[in-house]
Parts: structure tokens; C-alpha cells; sequence
């Protein structure tokens, strides 16, 4: 199998196939940096598109390698999340939550207190700082390496690691809360 | 307690190692991390993801077939296109050569791609300026469909293409008035100059669509005096969304 690196430096000649096979590789990472900050899946969905769209009109010009591309995809990620954000605070919406088909919904009991969970985390993940949670996002959802998430977030490795540490410690925190 | 680097690279060490934390309070963070891992392992729907990447292939054979290009030889290519339709119109000439998502038209296969990547560059735009000046680029791109149906031989689409002109050209209003005063006057100087070009493309193509056309290119020309749709007709609906015309995926909002 063809490295990331290998990938890239084809996909830049405008070879089809090596993006084909970035996109294989990368596009469920990106869907779950969005899952994670976002609670429509849909929404998550067509993000995740249109970073794949930024990614095949700046491919065939980029010049890089693997790392720097990651790192690239991932700030298109979180700069188009900021701007979604930015545009919801404008133009507020009012999400309608997706209803499960009656033949995969789970026990009503556990899926409230699933929601439960998954709202408690949603909430204390809003209360960290951006850097602490975007930290917590690339290297737990995403599974960025230390080294790929300081190349995405343009910090040093060392920071990253005490901006993870600082993280969890305050999220652990938060969800101890009463 | 965080007390210094030496927690944070004795927590990263034991995340990496798999191997027991030094401390207690490391531990339960180590816990967490993975808590969060399962928590965060969201599956994409098979068949979106499918789909965006039929749309990403797309796009990128689009923009590697454009590297190499000069941006002017770009740039002059849209502003000399009209000029051009008129005489693909009155030559009856077929449609110059262009990748396959930009030749497309309603009902080709690629056409819902074309609308996703402009769709795309809308999500991206930053305020109301920038919102507008897509759609007035939109709305030429509307134009040269209906050129390229008329060449082609497919007026059958023209009333989809126009009532898509409509749209673009009421949405370029909307965001007009929301911009402020100096991107404002910026736009309407562009799209005066455009618009004028618009209604002569739209003037010529009235002497040769079929009778059952020409209702929707008067009404086009209309709107290209800046008025949007004339007074009395209501605007046409918005063009779907392109997740409702994902093939075999049901809308989910």
C-alpha cells in the first residue's frame, strides 16, 4: 500500500487514482473530526465534503508531503467550522434532530441515558479552551499523531502534549460535575 | 493535579505505550482518552460518502486539467464568453470543448457535481459580498447553459436553467443590500457591465429557442435589469439541495 506520502506527491501530478486513494484513506477521519463537534450527521456529512472539495482544487498545486497535507486538511477543517459557526451566530438555525429508523432504535431507557452522556460531554467540550479541545479532537478522533496536530493546530510538540494533558485533566473535571 | 511538563509526557507516554500510568490521576486520564476514542468512532453513511467522493474525483480532473493555465487566460475566458455565445448562437456552432462537469447540463450525469462545487463555494464564502459576487458568477454560468442547450439542441432544459437564472440573480440582490456601502457600489459597477452583456446573450437567443422558450428568456432579460423577476411573477423556487439528489440516499432534513 502506498504511503500518504507517495499518495500526495502522485495526487500533486494530477493522478486520479492517488486521490481517489487519499480520500480512502483520510475521509472518514475528517467526518469524525465533524461528528464529534457537530450533532447533525448530515451536517457532518456535506462538511466533510466540502473539505474533500477545497482538497481536489488545491491538489494538484500543492507542495508538500504527506504530513503537511494532513495537517492542511485539517485546518480547511477547522477553519470551515469556524465559519459555520460564525454564520450560525448571524443567521441562528434550529436543528431538528434525527429520528432513529424504528429497527435499529435502542432500548428507550439506554438511549436516554446515552443522550445523557453524549450531551455532557458535548457541554463540557464547550468549555474547554479552543486549543485544549481542538487537541482532545485531532488526537482522539482524528488519531493525529503528536507531531501531525502540532503541524495542524501550528504549535510545537510540546505544547501539544501539555495542551492534551490540560484536557483531559479539565474535561475529566467537568464531567464529574454534579 | 497538573504539576509540570513531566505529567503531560508521562501521559502522553502511557497513551502511546499502552503500559500502566506512573500515577492514579494519570490513569483516569489515560481511561478518558480511550472513553473518548470509543465515544468519538462515528461511522459516515456508506453511500454519502460514496457520493462525495464521485463529486471530489469530479472536481479535482476539473482542477487538474486547469493547472498550467494562466489565471488571465482564465479570467478572459469568462468575460469574453458572451461574446462568444452570440456567435455560437448565430453560426449555430457546437459548444467549445470544456471539462465534462462545466459542459454539463440538467439531467447529465455530472450536472449535480457542478451544482455541488458551486454549491461548495458558497459554504466557503466569507459575508455578504463575497455571497453575491458567487451568485452573479452563478448566474453567468446559468447563461452559458442556456447558450450550450440552444447549440446542442436542448431547449427541453432551458425553462430549468432560467428558473435557476432567476434565482441566482434574485439571491445576487439579496446579499447586494446586506453588504456594506463601498462592496455594494463595487457589485452593482460589476454587474451593470454584466448584466447589459446578460440581456444582449439573452436578446440574441430569443431569435432562435423554439416558441415554447421564449416566455422564460424575456423573463430572464427582465431580470437582468436589475430588478429581479418582473413585478407579477413570483420568484422561482430554489434549486434542491444537493443531498436531494444524492442517487439511493433520502433526504434527512
Amino acid at each position: 500500500m502506498d504511503s500518504i506520502d507517495e499518495l500526495v506527491r502522485r495526487a500533486a501530478a494530477g493522478d486520479a487514482d492517488a486521490f481517489g486513494a487519499l480520500f480512502d484513506r483520510l475521509h472518514d477521519r475528517v467526518y469524525r473530526y465533524f461528528a464529534a463537534r457537530m450533532r447533525d450527521r448530515a451536517e457532518a456529512e456535506d462538511m466533510t465534503a466540502t473539505v474533500f472539495l477545497e482538497a481536489a482544487h488545491r491538489l494538484p498545486q500543492f507542495r508538500g508531503d504527506g504530513r503537511a497535507f494532513v495537517a492542511w486538511l485539517f485546518t480547511v477543517a477547522r477553519h470551515d467550522l469556524a465559519d459555520l459557526r460564525r454564520r450560525e451566530r448571524r443567521h441562528p438555525v434550529d436543528p431538528v434532530e434525527e429520528v432513529p429508523a424504528e429497527d435499529t432504535a435502542p432500548d428507550p431507557a439506554q438511549q436516554v441515558a446515552d443522550r445523557l452522556d453524549a450531551d455532557r460531554l458535548w457541554a463540557a467540550l464547550n468549555r474547554l479552551t479552543d486549543d485544549q479541545r481542538e487537541v482532545l479532537l485531532l488526537k482522539f478522533a482524528v488519531g493525529l499523531s503528536n507531531e501531525e496536530t502540532a503541524r495542524a493546530l501550528h504549535k510545537p510538540v510540546t505544547a501539544v502534549k501539555s495542551l492534551q494533558h490540560r484536557g483531559l485533566a479539565a474535561l475529566r473535571r467537568l464531567l464529574e460535575e454534579p | 493535579m497538573i504539576r509540570n511538563r513531566a505529567d503531560a509526557e508521562a501521559l502522553d507516554r502511557a497513551l502511546a505505550s499502552r503500559e500502566p500510568a506512573p500515577r492514579a490521576d494519570l490513569a483516569a486520564l489515560v481511561r478518558l482518552g480511550d472513553e473518548l476514542t470509543e465515544t468519538w468512532a462515528a461511522q459516515p453513511d456508506a453511500a454519502a460518502a460514496a457520493y462525495g467522493r464521485r463529486v471530489a474525483l469530479t472536481a479535482f480532473s476539473t482542477a487538474a486539467a486547469r493547472v498550467g493555465r494562466p489565471a488571465r487566460v482564465r479570467l478572459r475566458r469568462r468575460l469574453t464568453v458572451a461574446a462568444a455565445s452570440i456567435l455560437l448562437i448565430v453560426a449555430g456552432g457546437t459548444a467549445a470543448a470544456a471539462p465534462a462537469v462545466e459542459r454539463s447540463l440538467p439531467g447529465d450525469a455530472a450536472y449535480p457535481a457542478k451544482l455541488t462545487l458551486e454549491r461548495a463555494r458558497h459554504v466557503l464564502a466569507a459575508g455578504d459580498a463575497a455571497e453575491a459576487s458567487l451568485y452573479l458568477s452563478d448566474a453567468e454560468a446559468r447563461l452559458e447553459e442556456a447558450v450550450r442547450a440552444q447549440s446542442e439542441g436542448r431547449a427541453v432544459v432551458m425553462p430549468d436553467v432560467l428558473a435557476r437564472y432567476h434565482s441566482n440573480v434574485r439571491r445576487f440582490e439579496e446579499h447586494v443590500s446586506r453588504s456594506d456601502r463601498q462592496d455594494a457600489a463595487d457589485l452593482e459597477a460589476r454587474a451593470a457591465r454584466e448584466f447589459r452583456t446578460h440581456r444582449e446573450v439573452l436578446t440574441a437567443l430569443l431569435g432562435v429557442v423554439p416558441d415554447s422558450a421564449r416566455p422564460g428568456i424575456e423573463r430572464a432579460i427582465e431580470a437582468a435589469r436589475r430588478g429581479g423577476p418582473p413585478k407579477g411573477v413570483g420568484p422561482p423556487e430554489e434549486p434542491g439541495r444537493p443531498e436531494q439528489t444524492r442517487p439511493g440516499v433520502p433526504p434527512t432534513r
